[in-house]
C-alpha cells in the first residue's frame, strides 16, 4: 500500500525531496545553535565545523523560503492525487463495468481521492524528516555517549507497545463513530426533506425526539473516539517526555564523571528533545493512516478490478450501419435461464416487447447491449458478425439504450441535447419530430438551466430531453426500455409518435406495458413463461390468454375511473 | 465581537467546563516546561531525587493535558449537540413555508457543514488562544525577571509569531480558503456527475470531452490548493527563522551577562503553544463564518406566527374571504386578488387553472403554510389566526405532487412512527391501492427498507404509498395537490378510485389533468387570481 502511494506522481517527487531538505535543515538549526552557544559560554570558543554547519543551514533555510514559490505550486501532492484520480476514473469508465457496482461507495471514494493528499503533503515528508533526525541522533549519540542511545530508542519502543495495545479499541470506536455520524446525517436529511409531511401529519415532535436521540448518540460516539485518541496521546506524552528526562539524567552522570563535556551534553540533549517532541505528530499520522486505510484499499480494489485483462476474442470493427440483428440462443442470468428463442430485428420495423414484470424483458435488453452475456447461442449483426466479437465502445457507437430514468446532466437543455451530436439543424429536426415542444414556453428556451439531475424539469420533460438526445445522436439502432411508463399521457404519447417516426429508417425495439403503446404498434412480442410469442395486438388478444388478461386488467381500471 | 459574545452565551454553563479546560492546559504547559527546565538544570547542579520528580512531572503533566483536551471537547460537542437540536426546532417553526423556497437545499448544506465547523471555535480556538496568550505573558515575566533583555527578546518573538504573522496572513488566507472551497465543490460535483452519468457519456461518445473538462476543474482546484499550501509553508519557515534569530539573541545575552545557560536551552521549547496560534486565523475565520450562518438561521422569523391557541371542532366549512396574496420572494407579482372560496364538509372540489396561476397557493393558505396579505381564512367561521396551528393541521391530510419517501421501513413510512396503527389496518389500506400484493411479494414485506435513492417500488407505487399514508391517518379534509400529474393512466386510475371509494371526508383536488376531475362534484377554475365555476 505504502509503496503504491509512493509511486503515485513519481515524476514530481523530487519537489517533495527538495522541500524535505529545506525544512529539515531549518528545523535542526535550533540544535546546532544551542550546541554552539553552550561551547561559546563554557569554553569561549566555538568549533569551526559547527559554525560552518550553522552557516549552511541558514543559507539553505533562506534559499528554501525564496524557492518555495516554485516547489510548492503543483507539487508532488497535487501530481499524486491527480494521478490517483485518473487511475480511478479510467477504472470506472470501462464500458462493461456494471454500473451499480461503482455507485456503491462512490461518495466515499471521491472524498478519499481528496483526503489522500495529506500523505504527500504532510505524512510522508514528516516521517522522512523524523527518520533523518533519528539517524543523525544515532550517529551523534553513539559518538558522544554510546549506551544512552538506548533511552530514546526505548521510549519509542515503549510507545509502540502502548499504541499497539490500544489499536483494536481505536478501530472499534472509529467504526461506531462513522456509523453514528452517517445515521444522524441521513436522518436529518430525510426529516428535512419530509418536514412538510411530518408537520401536516403532526408527527414532527416524535421525529424531533428521535433526532435528538441520534444527536446525543453521535456526541457520545465522538467522545469515545476522543477518549481513545487522548489515551494514545497521554501514553505518547508520558513515554516521550519521560525519555527526554531520563536521557538528560544519564548525561548528568557522565558530565559529573568527567567523561562528557557539558556543552556536548547540552547539544545531544537538545537534539533528543527536538526529535522526541516532533515524534508526537507521528501518532496523529498513524491515526490518519489507520482511518484512511480501509477507504484506500477500496479505491485500489476498484482500480485493480479494472486492470484484469479481458478474456476477449478477436475484436471486429463494425463499418456498415447496423440494419439487422438476429438473436439465437438462451437469455438469462448464470443461475437462471429466462428464455430460449430465435429473434430477428430489422431496420424499418418497430417491434414492441411486452410481458408481465419479472419475465425477463430487461435482461433481454441488457443482453442486446452487451452488458449481459448469452447463456448459449449467439447474436449476429447484419447477418455476419458475432456481437460478442464487437468491442463494447464500438457497439455503443451504433446502438443506444434508453431506460425509464435517463441521466440528465446539470447545464442547459441544449448542453444535454448536443451531448452526442453537434448537427447544425438540430432545432429544426426536433420541431419536425414534435419533440421538446415545451421549450417554447420557457423564457430562456434551450438555454434553460436544468439543475442537477435535471431537477428543474418534470419527469415527462426529462424523458423528452433524453429521447431527443438519443435521436439527435443518430444511431443505427435504439432500444427503448419502458421510456413511456412512468410519465403522464401527454408526454408519453408525444414520445411514442417520435419512436414510430424513428423506426421508419432505424432498427428499434420498444419495451412497454402501456395499453396506448401496445394498441398502436404493428408487431408485438409477448414474453411470458420462458416463451416469446410474436403477433399483432388483436392476434395476441385472441390467441394468448395471458396477454388478453393483461390488457383486460388495464381496461377495467381505466373504465372504473371514467365512470365515477 | 457581538458574535463572540453570542458564542459564549450559547455555551451557558458549559463555559465553566471550558474554563477548567484552560486551567488544565496551563498546568500541563507548566509541568512540561518544568520537566525540561529540571532536566537541563541538573546538568549544572544536582537536584535531590530528580529521577522521582521526573516521574511525577511526566505523569501529572500527562493527566493535565488529557484533562485540557477532554474538557474542551466535552464542552464543544455538548454545545454542538445543543445547536443541532435548536436548529431542528427552528426548522419545525419555519417549515413548511421555508422548505417551499427554491433555495431550501442551501439551508441544508449550510447547516450540515456549519454546525460541525463551530467545533473549531470551541475546541480548537477559544482555549488554545487563551492558553497561548497566558503562557506567553507568564514566560515573558519569568524571563524578564532573569534579565530584562531576555524578557524583551521573548516579548518581541512571541508577539510576532502569535499576533503579527497571523494578522499579516489572515486576509490572504481567508480569500484563498473561500476560493478553494468553491473550486472544490465545483470539481466534486463534476466528478460525481461524470461517474453517475457514465452510461450516457459512453453511449454518446462524450467521455473524453467530459473527462477533459473535469481535468481542467481539477487543475483549477489544485492551483488554488497549492497557493494555499505555499502560504502555509512560507509562514512555517518564517516562524522557524524568528525562533532561530531570537534564540541567537538569547544566547548572546546569556553569554555576555553570564546568566545560567539553562535559559538559552529552554527558550526554543517555550514556543510550542504559540506555534498553534500562528496557524489559527485560517481555521478560525471559517468557524466564525459558520457560527454567523447558524445564528442568522436561528434568528429567522416564521412566515406564519404560531399565536393562536383555540381548538377546532369537527370541520364544517373552510373559507377564503377577499384574500390577496403574493409570495414574499416576489411581492410585486400578486397571485390571488380578492379571492373567495367556500369548501363545505363532504364535498369533493376540483381546482383547475393554468400552471403558476396559484392553485397550490390556495391550499397552502388553507393549510396555514402562509398567511393572507389581506382578507381572512376561516374554519367553521373562526379566523385562522385564532386557532392553534396544530388544530388546523390535525384535520388535514396532504398529498403533494412528488411523493415523500422516508428512509426506513415501509411500515414506518405509512405510520410515521405512530404505533397505534395495527398491521391489519395497514394491509387493508394497501389493498385499496392495489399495493398489498406487490408488498407481500417482497421478502421483508412491511419491514422492507426503502429510501428515496433506493425506493424498491416504482414511481407510481410510491405515489400510491403516499396516498395510503393519507388514508391510514384519520382526517376530515384531504388535499391532493397534482397527485397524478407525473403518472401514467393506470396509476392515476388506481389513485382516483381509492379516493372515491374509501375516503369519506372532504376532498380538494388540485390538478391540470382533465381526466382526474371525474372524481369531483364541483370544479372551480382559477383565472387571474379569481375563482370561477368551470365546466368539466
Amino acid at each position: 500500500m505504502i509503496k503504491r502511494l509512493w509511486q503515485l506522481g513519481a515524476a514530481q517527487r523530487w519537489k517533495m525531496e527538495v522541500q524535505l531538505v529545506g525544512q529539515w535543515l531549518s528545523r535542526l538549526l535550533v540544535v546546532t545553535l544551542v550546541w554552539a552557544g553552550a561551547q561559546w559560554a563554557l569554553r569561549g570558543t566555538v568549533n569551526a565545523v559547527l559554525l560552518g554547519l550553522i552557516g549552511l543551514q541558514l543559507v539553505v533555510t533562506v534559499l528554501y523560503l525564496v524557492a518555495s514559490r516554485w516547489l510548492s505550486r503543483n507539487g508532488w501532492a497535487a501530481a499524486a492525487s491527480q494521478d490517483l484520480q485518473r487511475q480511478f476514473l479510467n477504472a470506472t469508465f470501462r464500458p462493461t463495468q456494471a454500473t451499480t457496482n461503482v455507485m456503491q461507495g462512490l461518495q466515499q471514494d471521491l472524498s478519499t481521492l481528496r483526503a489522500v493528499t495529506i500523505f504527500f503533503d504532510t505524512v510522508i515528508p514528516t516521517i522522512l524528516q523524523l527518520i533523518l533526525t533519528g539517524l543523525v541522533l544515532l550517529g551523534v549519540v553513539l559518538w558522544a555517549h554510546a549506551w544512552t542511545v538506548v533511552i530514546p530508542v526505548g521510549g519509542i519502543l515503549l510507545l509502540g507497545m502502548g499504541m499497539g495495545l490500544l489499536q483494536g479499541l481505536g478501530n472499534r470506536q472509529n467504526l461506531a463513530y462513522i456509523q453514528s455520524f452517517n445515521r444522524m446525517g441521513q436522518r436529518f436529511l430525510d426529516d428535512f426533506l419530509g418536514m412538510s409531511t411530518l408537520i401536516m401529519y403532526q408527527r414532527q415532535h416524535r421525529y424531533a425526539q428521535d433526532f435528538a436521540t441520534d444527536s446525543e448518540d453521535y456526541r457520545q460516539k465522538t467522545m469515545g473516539v476522543l477518549r481513545y485518541q487522548l489515551q494514545s496521546l497521554t501514553i505518547m506524552d508520558f513515554c516521550l517526555y519521560g525519555a527526554i528526562g531520563y536521557f538528560l539524567l544519564a548525561q548528568v552522570n557522565a558530565v559529573q564523571a568527567h567523561t562528557l563535556a557539558l556543552s556536548t551534553a547540552l547539544g545531544i540533549g537538545t537534539l533528543t528533545a527536538v526529535w522526541l517532541i516532533d515524534f508526537r505528530q507521528f501518532g496523529y499520522f498513524m491515526h490518519v493512516f489507520m482511518s484512511t486505510l480501509p477507504k484506500l484499499r477500496h479505491l485500489f480494489a476498484v482500480i485493480d478490478a479494472a486492470a484484469v485483462p479481458q478474456t476477449g476474442t478477436a475484436v471486429v470493427t463494425l463499418d456498415a450501419p447496423v440494419t439487422r440483428l438476429q438473436l439465437t440462443g438462451t437469455v438469462g442470468h448464470t443461475d437462471q435461464s429466462l428464455l430460449t428463442t430465435d429473434l430477428t430485428l430489422t431496420a424499418g420495423q418497430l417491434v414492441g416487447l411486452t410481458g408481465p414484470s419479472g419475465s425477463g424483458k430487461s435482461t433481454l435488453a441488457q443482453t442486446l447491449m452487451q452488458r449481459q452475456p448469452l447463456l448459449a447461442g449467439q447474436i449476429l449483426v447484419n447477418g455476419t458478425t458475432d456481437l460478442a466479437a464487437v468491442a463494447p465502445t464500438d457497439w455503443l457507437k451504433h446502438f443506444a439504450y434508453l431506460g425509464p430514468t435517463a441521466k440528465i446532466f446539470a447545464g442547459s437543455i441544449q448542453d444535454n441535447l448536443l451531448l452526442g451530436n453537434q448537427a447544425i439543424d438540430w432545432q429544426q429536426r426536433l420541431t419536425d419530430l414534435g419533440l421538446c415542444h415545451f421549450v417554447v414556453d420557457l423564457p430562456a428556451g434551450y438555454a434553460t438551466q436544468v439543475g442537477e439531475n435535471g431537477a428543474q424539469l418534470s419527469p415527462g420533460q426529462r424523458q423528452q430531453v433524453a429521447v431527443a438526445r438519443a435521436v439527435l445522436a443518430n444511431k443505427d439502432g435504439y432500444l427503448f426500455d419502458e421510456v413511456t411508463s412512468n410519465i403522464d399521457p401527454t408526454n408519453a404519447n408525444q414520445i411514442l409518435s417520435v419512436i414510430q417516426q424513428l423506426a421508419q429508417t432505424k432498427l428499434v425495439l420498444l419495451i412497454t406495458h402501456r395499453l396506448d403503446d401496445l394498441n398502436r404498434l404493428d408487431r408485438l412480442l409477448f414474453l411470458t413463461d420462458h416463451q416469446l410469442i410474436s403477433g399483432t395486438f388483436t392476434s395476441l388478444q385472441t390467441q394468448v390468454p395471458a396477454f388478453a388478461q393483461l390488457v383486460q386488467e388495464q381496461q377495467r381500471l381505466l373504465k372504473e375511473v371514467a365512470t365515477v | 465581537m457581538k458574535l463572540f459574545r453570542r458564542l459564549l452565551v450559547t455555551a451557558g454553563r458549559l463555559n465553566w467546563v471550558l474554563a477548567a479546560s484552560i486551567l488544565a492546559g496551563l498546568a500541563a504547559t507548566g509541568f512540561q516546561l518544568g520537566l525540561l527546565w529540571g532536566g537541563f538544570t541538573v546538568l549544572f547542579h544536582p537536584i535531590p531525587f530528580w529521577w522521582a520528580w521526573l516521574l511525577v512531572l511526566a505523569l501529572v503533566g500527562g493527566i493535565c493535558r488529557f484533562g485540557e483536551q477532554y474538557l474542551g471537547h466535552l464542552a464543544a460537542f455538548k454545545i454542538l449537540s445543543h445547536l443541532r437540536n435548536l436548529t431542528y426546532q427552528q426548522l419545525l417553526r419555519l417549515a413548511p413555508a421555508k422548505l417551499d423556497d427554491q433555495r431550501s437545499s442551501d439551508v441544508l448544506k449550510l447547516l450540515a457543514q456549519d454546525i460541525g465547523l463551530i467545533e473549531i471555535f470551541y475546541a480548537h480556538t477559544l482555549a488554545p488562544v487563551i492558553i497561548g496568550s497566558l503562557t506567553a505573558v507568564s514566560l515573558v515575566i519569568v524571563l524578564g525577571s532573569a534579565s530584562p533583555w531576555l524578557g524583551l527578546i521573548a516579548l518581541i518573538a512571541y508577539v510576532s509569531i502569535g499576533l503579527g504573522l497571523p494578522l499579516a496572513t489572515h486576509h490572504r488566507l481567508k480569500t484563498l480558503t473561500t476560493e478553494l472551497n468553491a473550486r472544490d465543490l465545483q470539481e466534486q460535483r463534476q466528478l460525481a456527475e461524470a461517474i453517475t452519468g457514465q452510461t450516457e457519456l459512453q453511449q454518446y461518445q462524450a467521455t473524453a470531452a467530459r473527462l477533459h473538462q473535469l481535468d481542467q476543474a481539477s487543475q483549477a482546484y489544485w492551483r488554488v490548493n497549492r497557493q494555499k499550501a505555499l502560504r502555509q509553508t512560507q509562514t512555517a519557515v518564517i516562524m522557524q527563522l524568528i525562533v532561530v534569530l531570537s534564540l541567537m539573541a538569547v544566547i548572546g545575552v546569556v553569554v555576555t551577562q553570564h546568566l545560567s545557560l539553562v535559559w538559552a536551552v529552554l527558550f526554543p521549547f517555550t514556543f510550542s503553544r504559540l506555534l498553534a496560534l500562528g496557524n489559527l486565523p485560517g481555521s478560525l475565520s471559517g468557524g466564525l463564518l459558520a457560527a454567523q450562518n447558524v445564528f442568522d438561521f436561528l434568528d429567522e422569523t416564521p412566515r406564519v406566527a404560531a399565536t393562536g391557541t383555540a381548538n377546532l371542532g369537527p370541520l364544517q366549512q373552510a373559507q377564503l374571504q377577499q384574500v390577496d396574496f403574493a409570495y414574499p420572494q416576489r411581492p410585486t407579482e400578486p397571485i390571488l386578488r380578492h379571492t373567495d372560496l367556500t369548501v363545505t364538509a363532504g364535498e369533493r372540489l376540483g381546482l383547475v387553472g393554468p400552471s403558476g396561476a396559484g392553485k397550490s397557493t390556495i391550499v397552502k393558505l388553507i393549510m396555514r403554510w402562509y398567511a393572507a396579505d389581506r382578507g381572512t381564512v376561516t374554519f367553521n367561521g373562526q379566523a385562522g389566526e385564532t386557532l392553534a396551528l396544530a388544530a388546523v393541521r390535525q384535520v388535514i391530510n396532504y398529498v403533494p405532487q412528488t411523493a415523500q419517501l422516508f428512509t426506513g421501513t415501509l411500515r414506518e413510512n405509512l405510520t410515521l412512527r405512530d404505533e397505534q396503527f395495527t398491521d391489519e389496518r395497514l394491509w387493508q389500506v394497501l389493498d385499496w391501492l392495489d399495493l398489498a400484493v406487490t408488498i407481500r411479494h417482497l421478502p421483508d414485506q412491511l419491514d422492507t427498507q426503502v429510501s428515496s435513492s433506493r425506493p424498491v417500488l416504482s414511481a407510481g407505487e410510491v405515489q400510491r404509498l403516499e396516498l395510503a399514508r393519507a388514508l391510514v391517518h384519520p382526517s376530515e379534509l384531504l388535499i391532493l395537490d397534482e397527485p397524478t400529474s407525473n403518472l401514467d393512466v393506470l396509476n392515476e386510475a388506481l389513485i382516483l378510485t381509492a379516493v372515491r371509494r374509501y375516503y369519506h371526508g372532504t376532498v380538494i383536488l388540485v390538478t391540470h389533468r382533465q381526466s382526474s376531475l371525474a372524481l369531483c362534484d364541483r370544479v372551480l377554475a382559477l383565472w387571474d387570481g379569481r375563482l370561477v365555476p368551470a365546466d368539466v
